[in-house]
C-alpha cells in the first residue's frame, strides 16, 4: 500500500507548533540547538568578515600608528613597559596577599599563561553589545579569553560564545556585560615604580553607561581630588581573568560634581571604539579557566 | 522559485546583515536595517504561497541563529530558534494578502511591505522572548526600550529597501519566480 506523504500545510503546521514550543523551552532543553550555530557561523563568515572590515572602515574605531614611523614604534614600546610595570607590581601586591594566605591555610594555585593570537572581526551585532571574531575551538579559543586592541592595550571584551572558527566578543562597554561593574585604577602620567604606590592610588568602580563611554556615579570626593581629567584608566579587578589585569579602560574625560558634595562622578572614555575594531588581540589562558 | 538562486541570495544577505550593521547603525543606538528581512519581504512578494512559507521560516530562521540572546544578569547567552522565524512567517502571510493591492514592481511597495512585515516579526518575536522571561530566562530587561529600538530597526530598513529593492528588481529573473516564468497569453 502506498504511504500518503504529508501536506504542505500539515508541515507548516507542524513546523509552527514545533517552534513555537521550541522557542518557550528552558535553557537545559535547548543548549543542544546552539551547536548548529557554529557551522552557520563557518558558513557566514566568508561573506560577512570583509563587509566587516570594510564596515570599522567606515566607521574607524582605532587610528593606528603606522609601522614605519619611530613614534609609532616608541609609543607602543612605551605602552607595553607600563603594562608590564604595572602588572609586575599588581603581581606584587598578589603575592603578598597568597604568603598570607598560604600561611592561613589556603592551597596554592599554579597561574596560567597566555596565548595571544590576533582574530580578524567577521560581524557584529549592535544589539547585543557583542561582535565576532574569525578564531574559534580550532585555534584554542575558550570562553573567558580576553580581547584586546592592536594598539594601546584597549580591552575591548571578554569571549562568551566559541564556535569551531568564530567566536562571540562581549564588548566592555555594553551595558548587559556581567559583573558590570568594573573595578579600576587611575594612573598618573609617571607610573607608579613600587607596588606601595600602585595600592595607593585613586580607584573606581566602573560601569557602562550604554553610550560608549564608562561610568562612575560615586566617586569619593577624596579620591576624585586625586584623578585629573586625561589620566589613562586601567582594569584591577579580581572577578575577571588575570590576563585582563592592568588593561586600559579608556581615559577620564570627565569629573562632575553631584547633589551631595561628598561624590562625584567620572566618566571614562575608551581610548578606541571596541565596536570598530577591524581586529582584535585575543588573550587566551593556556590551561584551564581564566579566573572569571 | 530557483532555490538556489535563493540560498546565495540568503548567503550574501547574512553576510551584508553581520558585517555592515555597525556601519549602518544610528550613533550608538542598535537601531540598523536588516538585510534578511529585506530578503524575505521580497520574496514574499513574488514567489508562490507556498515558497513564500518556506522561505519566511528559513529566512526567520538565519535571524534566530544569527543573534544570540542573553540570559540577563548572566554571561549565559542562547540561541533561541522561533521567534524570529514565527514572526516572520506572520509577516510573509500579511504580505501575501497585501501583495495583490500593490504595484509590485515599484520599490516603495517593497519599502512599504519591509514597515508591515517588519513591525510583525518584530512584535511576534518580541512578545515570544518576553513570554519566554515570564516562567523561563528573562534574555532583555527595559520591555519598552526592545520593542522600541525593533521597531526603529523596521522603519530603517523600509528606508534602506527603497535602494536594496531596485537591485533586487535588477535580479529578479535568476529567482524564477512564477510571474517571471509563466508565459502570457498569446493570440495564435
Amino acid at each position: 500500500m502506498k504511504r500518503r506523504s504529508p501536506s504542505p500545510r500539515t508541515l507548516l503546521a507542524a513546523s509552527i507548533v514545533a517552534l513555537l514550543v521550541i522557542s518557550q523551552l528552558p535553557e537545559r532543553f535547548i543548549g543542544w540547538v546552539g551547536w548548529f550555530r557554529s557551522p552557520l557561523m563557518t558558513i557566514i563568515a566568508p561573506a560577512s568578515a570583509p563587509l566587516s572590515r570594510l564596515s570599522s572602515g567606515l566607521r574607524p574605531g582605532e587610528h593606528l600608528p603606522r609601522p614605519d614611523t619611530p613614534e609609532g614604534e616608541l609609543e607602543r614600546q612605551r605602552d607595553e613597559m607600563a603594562l608590564h610595570l604595572l602588572r609586575a607590581e599588581a603581581r606584587i601586591l598578589e603575592l603578598e596577599e597568597l604568603i598570607r594566605d598560604i600561611q592561613g591555610g589556603v592551597p596554592y594555585q599554579r597561574a596560567v599563561g597566555v596565548l595571544r593570537v590576533e582574530a580578524m572581526r567577521a560581524g557584529s551585532s549592535p544589539a547585543a553589545g557583542t561582535i565576532e571574531v574569525a578564531r574559534g575551538r580550532t585555534h584554542g579559543v575558550v570562553e573567558g579569553s580576553v580581547a584586546v586592541s592592536r594598539s594601546g592595550q584597549q580591552l575591548v571584551g571578554i569571549v562568551t560564545s566559541v564556535g569551531a572558527s568564530t567566536s562571540t566578543v562581549h564588548l566592555v562597554t555594553d551595558r548587559r556585560l556581567f559583573p558590570n561593574l568594573l573595578e579600576a585604577v587611575a594612573i598618573p602620567e609617571v607610573a607608579p615604580t613600587t607596588a606601595e604606590q600602585l595600592a595607593a592610588l585613586p580607584r573606581m568602580q566602573l560601569r557602562p553607561a550604554g553610550n560608549g563611554t564608562l561610568v562612575s556615579q560615586e566617586v569619593g570626593v577624596n579620591q576624585a581630588q586625586r584623578m585629573q581629567v586625561g589620566q589613562r584608566v586601567r582594569l584591577d579587578d579580581n572577578t575577571w581573568p588575570s590576563a585582563a589585569a592592568m588593561l586600559v579602560l579608556g581615559r577620564i574625560t570627565s569629573i562632575e560634581p553631584l547633589d551631595d558634595p561628598l561624590f562625584r562622578r567620572v566618566i571614562v572614555t575608551p581610548e578606541v571604539d571596541p565596536s570598530g575594531l577591524r581586529s582584535v588581540i585575543l588573550f587566551i589562558p593556556s590551561e584551564g579557566g581564566g579566573g572569571r | 522559485m530557483n532555490w538556489i538562486a535563493f540560498a546565495i541570495a540568503a548567503w550574501v544577505a547574512c553576510g551584508l546583515e553581520y558585517g555592515l550593521k555597525d556601519a549602518f547603525r544610528l550613533g550608538q543606538t542598535p537601531v540598523a536595517p536588516s538585510f534578511l528581512l529585506i530578503l524575505g519581504v521580497f520574496v514574499c512578494l513574488w514567489a508562490s504561497p507556498q515558497a513564500l512559507m518556506a522561505a519566511c521560516l528559513v529566512v526567520g530562521l538565519l535571524l534566530d541563529f544569527l543573534y544570540l540572546q542573553q540570559v540577563q544578569g548572566t554571561e549565559r547567552w542562547l540561541t533561541v530558534p522561533g521567534p524570529h522565524a514565527l514572526g516572520l512567517l506572520l509577516g510573509g502571510y500579511a504580505v501575501l494578502n497585501m501583495r495583490g493591492l500593490m504595484f509590485r514592481r515599484n520599490a516603495l511597495a517593497l519599502a512599504f511591505l519591509c514597515l508591515v512585515a517588519g513591525a510583525l516579526m518584530h512584535i511576534v518575536a518580541w512578545a515570544l522572548l518576553y513570554l519566554r522571561g515570564v516562567w523561563g530566562e528573562p534574555v532583555f530587561g527595559g520591555v519598552a526600550g526592545e520593542l522600541g529600538y525593533r521597531l526603529g530597526s523596521t522603519v530603517y530598513t523600509a528606508v534602506v529597501a527603497l535602494v536594496v529593492g531596485l537591485i533586487l528588481s535588477v535580479m529578479r529573473p535568476i529567482f524564477g519566480f512564477p510571474a517571471d516564468t509563466k508565459r502570457g497569453f498569446k493570440m495564435p
